[in-house]
């Protein structure tokens, strides 16, 4: 109900009830696209231009409960034609992975195991995962069968417990 | 602790709890370009109060017209009273398209075409099992628009799908006529208030999804492809200049094309009347008929306290006068001078 009188105000010109959008939504569209296998600086770009252009264009969302949806539509949109446009994603160089603490180790096997599933497994995985999206959402938004993202998900995640989670200490 | 797959995976993909410092950097630059844009305009379409003296493109259903016989349906339809199109019809500005195309069980022709620097219009016969003459209410359709090169200019489609090109028409309007058990005729005028429409030469118009809504309120969508090559008419244009000064009143931009024209004009103050403009706006030629528009977008500039408003006339280039005036209530008369 918040968000509907944040996206009425938007759409009449507010550009701070715009921001307090966003601001809502800023941790997910960044694991979002660092999901996706970006680059942090590249992340940051593809960012901005997604808040300018869901500015520009919040005139066309005629309902204030798909702004979760619509948000990651333009950006998901963003990081396709950027990954379209500069595959293959540029490898570390031997100074990035020096400077790399524990952290990012195992940021970049969560990383690597994601990139081993293919593009329509790692994105519904994404949406499900990180979107907080159900399955029926995901299947509206991809134009795909709930059964078919259904299908997605528990391959993704079989083929994460067999690589990623492989020592599977921690695992029932 | 044991922990199942779906809470390591859930945990790992959110693991990230705060920005790093160059995506919290990037968030703030936006942050700080929108509060320094000027306000941003609210879209307001005017289509549904003026419902029924919304023009749509009055074709006839008949694959094969002649303009005499497009000008006699545009005459007819509705009392429709659109002197742009009528006047651009009998200057030869309607193309016939006549391309059919079959996607998913559904047939769509795009029989008849219009467009100029500020609306464009479409006429199309839809044939589908889904259209009966008892049970069908309504039908609409989601379409993209696309320049030569490919690049999306405009979208009519779902909030929930992606939008790509920048956007030009901001007033839609559908009319369905011809209901036929199997077929029904689909008309749609796009008006755009504040920018031209660039040429259509070589774009495609691509309808991706087709809704039937049948009298007991059940809709049947169908998502396909049927995809339309579109040519370029003839579209000119004529500026027109402010004569004289009008207090409170300023002109932005008058342009007249085809079958459309075009005025922004910025007003003293912050409107929010959104039924002003296109009930108190007119255009009046030299032999003092009027002309009302059917859509308008209004921008409210809080830091200038300020008011543009753009709107499109159905006025015609081919009327060819030499002096028009802007008439808004309120306000003294602002003539308009054809620009050297």
């Amino acid at each position: 109900m918040e968000n509907d009188i944040l996206v009425k105000k938007a759409q009449k010109g507010d550009g701070e009830a715009f921001i307090q959008l966003i601001q809502q939504y800023e941790l997910i569209l960044y694991r979002t696209a660092k999901r996706l296998g970006l680059k942090d600086e590249d992340i940051a770009d593809l960012l901005q231009e997604t808040v300018m252009i869901a500015f520009e264009k919040i005139a066309t969302l005629k309902k204030g409960q798909y702004f979760n949806t619509w948000i990651c539509r333009i950006l998901l949109n963003n990081c396709y034609h950027f990954i379209k446009k500069n595959k293959p994603l540029a490898a570390m160089d031997e100074t990035v992975l020096n400077n790399l603490s524990h952290q990012d180790f195992l940021s970049l096997e969560l990383d690597d195991a994601l990139n081993s599933l293919d593009d329509n497994h790692r994105i519904a995985l994404t949406l499900y995962y990180v979107n907080g999206f159900t399955t029926k959402e995901i299947s509206e938004f991809l134009h795909e069968s709930e059964g078919t993202i259904k299908s997605r998900i528990s391959r993704a995640k079989k083929q994460l417990k067999n690589t990623y989670y492989l020592e599977g200490a921690n695992l029932i | 602790m044991k922990r199942n797959v779906d809470d390591l995976v859930r945990g790992d993909m959110n693991k990230e709890q705060e920005l790093p410092v160059s995506i919290r950097s990037a968030f703030d630059q936006s942050y700080e370009k929108i509060r320094q844009q000027p306000k941003k305009k609210a879209k307001k379409s005017w289509l549904k109060p003026v419902s029924a003296a919304v023009a749509a493109l009055a074709l006839s259903s008949a694959v094969l017209l002649t303009y005499d016989t497009v000008l006699a349906k545009l005459q007819t339809f509705l009392g429709i009273n659109d002197p742009g199109l009528e006047t651009a019809v009998e200057n030869g500005d309607l193309q016939y398209i006549g391309q059919t195309k079959e996607s998913e069980n559904i047939t769509i022709t795009l029989d008849n075409f219009f467009a100029d620097a500020y609306r464009l219009g479409s006429q199309l016969t839809i044939e589908s099992e889904h259209i009966s003459q008892d049970n069908l209410n309504y039908l609409n359709i989601e379409y993209r628009l696309f320049d030569a090169a490919g690049k999306e200019i405009d979208a009519k489609v779902s909030d929930t799908k992606e939008i790509a090109g920048p956007g030009i028409y901001d007033g839609l309007d559908f009319k369905l006529t011809n209901i036929q058990n199997g077929s029904a005729t689909l008309e749609f005028l796009a008006e755009a208030t504040t920018t031209s429409a660039p040429s259509l030469e070589g774009a495609q118009i691509v309808v991706e999804t087709v809704h039937f809504l049948n009298k007991d309120g059940d809709i049947t969508s169908v998502d396909g492809k049927w995809v339309f090559e579109l040519t370029s008419g003839n579209v000119v244009t004529q500026v027109y200049t402010a004569q004289n000064k009008v207090p409170g009143l300023t002109l932005e931009q008058a342009v007249v094309t085809n079958g459309s024209m075009q005025v922004s004009y910025k007003i003293d103050g912050l409107n929010e009347d959104n039924s002003h403009p296109i009930f108190k706006t007119a255009i009046v030629n030299e032999n003092r008929e009027l002309f009302h528009a059917k859509v308008a977008d209004v921008t409210r500039l809080e830091n200038e306290q300020q008011t543009v408003i753009s709107l499109v006339f159905p006025y015609s280039v081919w009327n060819e006068q030499q002096s028009l005036s802007l008439k808004v209530e309120g306000y003294e008369e602002l003539k308009l001078i054809v620009k050297e």
